[in-house]
């Protein structure tokens, strides 16, 4: 009985498994597809938010890597600049969740605004390391990626809550 | 904190030097979104084929008459130009010229545009790579003119750099005056500047410049751009010409690649061109 109910149990495990990963590459898809009809844009970040919500640190730092190796072969810059953003991710995370409940919708905000200036601000550092000619904060692209990343995230977050049904972290 | 940041700066300084994670990160990203990216586009194209042959004949008959009268001036044309080819070819002959290179074609499907984050410089994503053979700086083209040049290759897939971009420098030539400059882009949607016009040169709005061949990546005589605007300036030793790309980037789906026909192999293999 007890040997059923454990098989049952690593079935169930696994079905969440598989559906974790069905849910996480469907996102790949959409993400791959937004950054093309929005050129110059990061489609990914909110997924990795939506991971560090709900405490999922594994599945955090798995896809934080197969988005560096995406997102630093289709860009124009070399590598390095990925790492950095998914640095300022997790850090703006910690720094958010000393002053805010990670799941407020003003921290929210607040977290997308300071990541596309952060995000803005190390192209503009990294281009220039390069001697690439990059742009110096053009609002209209600093307000299109905000609006992706919000867009992204309120997509991602209920759909993960209903389907895999966590408590995201409250602190 | 600080380790990290030790990490990071080491990390960054061997691929600098090496190249390697560049290499790495330009095969997995750009095969991955390509193959995400090439069925959509596929069927796209197939969609609007379709469409254009079974059901959008709206006014093709007159298109056709059009088309008839252009195809007759271009064969009038063709048959003046194929004299002049001639005597231009006996006159270098004569003279002891050496023929200019030759150079193939082949087609390429645009699959992406400036992708991701990263993507800071204004970028195609064309389905050619290295499996075809594609090097690095192969000029990219359409019947109209040039669209940029290869800036970064994966297996199947490469990235090519418009020359809208602002770190793009094309050498041209007036193709009436024959007045040298640089095409230098200003970002997307934004006229080319033309750069280092004397101001005594004898340029007119309506003039095109082509490609002058100076700098070895592109063959001379492709069409890059007509002039919209120039500016005599009192303080400047030189003129402010602006001018419009010939091929419109963002709107093509197919592009043309130029390989030299006696393409010499990289010793190195370099993955990452410069802007």
């Amino acid at each position: 009985m007890s040997t059923h109910s454990g098989s049952g149990f690593r079935t169930r495990s696994q079905i969440q498994s598989m559906n974790s990963f069905c849910f996480w590459l469907g996102y790949f898809l959409i993400s791959v597809w937004g950054q093309e009809f929005v050129p110059g844009t990061d489609f990914f970040s909110p997924g990795l938010l939506v991971l560090l919500q709900f405490n999922r640190l594994k599945s955090a730092l798995f896809l934080g890597l197969v988005i560096l190796f995406v997102q630093e072969g289709t860009g124009s810059l070399n590598f390095g600049l990925v790492i950095l953003l998914e640095l300022g991710i997790f850090l703006l995370f910690i720094l958010g969740t000393w002053l805010l409940t990670p799941t407020n919708l003003f921290f929210v905000f607040v977290y997308f605004l300071g990541l596309t200036i952060y995000r803005s601000a190390l192209i503009w550092v990294l281009g220039n390391l390069q001697e690439i000619v990059v742009e110096f904060f053009s609002i209209k692209m600093l307000v299109v990626q905000l609006v992706v990343y919000l867009s992204m995230w309120a997509l991602v977050f209920p759909v993960y809550k209903k389907l895999f049904g966590h408590e995201p972290v409250q602190q | 904190m600080l380790l990290i940041f030790v990490i990071y700066l080491s990390l960054y300084t061997w691929n600098w030097k090496t190249h390697f994670l560049d290499r790495l990160t330009a095969y997995t990203g750009l095969e991955l979104t390509g193959w995400i990216l090439a069925p959509g586009k596929w069927l796209h194209s197939r969609l609007t084929a379709f469409w254009e042959h079974y059901f959008y004949l709206v006014g093709v008959r007159e298109e056709n008459e059009a088309l008839r009268k252009k195809l007759d001036r271009l064969r009038l044309l063709l048959a003046f130009s194929r004299e002049r080819e001639k005597e231009a070819k006996r006159l270098e002959k004569l003279l002891g010229f050496k023929p200019p290179p030759e150079w193939d074609r082949k087609g390429a499907r645009i699959i992406g545009h400036k992708l991701g984050p990263g993507a800071v410089l204004e970028t195609v994503l064309i389905d050619l790579g290295e499996h075809e053979s594609v090097q690095l700086d192969w000029p990219v083209i359409t019947p109209q003119g040039v669209v940029g040049r290869i800036f970064k290759l994966g297996l199947n897939f490469s990235s090519v750099l418009l020359i809208t971009d602002p770190n793009s420098r094309v050498p041209v030539i007036s193709s009436e005056s024959r007045v040298p400059a640089i095409a230098i882009g200003q970002g997307p949607a934004k006229p080319l500047s033309i750069a280092y016009v004397p101001q005594n040169a004898p340029l007119k709005q309506g003039d095109v410049f082509v490609t002058s061949g100076l700098a070895g990546i592109f063959p001379k005589g492709l069409p890059v751009a007509r002039v919209i605007s120039v500016l005599r300036s009192d303080v400047s030793l030189f003129q402010v010409v602006e001018a419009e790309p010939m091929v419109q980037a963002r709107a093509q789906e197919e592009v043309l690649l130029l390989c030299p026909r006696t393409q010499v192999q990289a010793s190195e293999p370099v993955h990452k061109s410069n802007p």
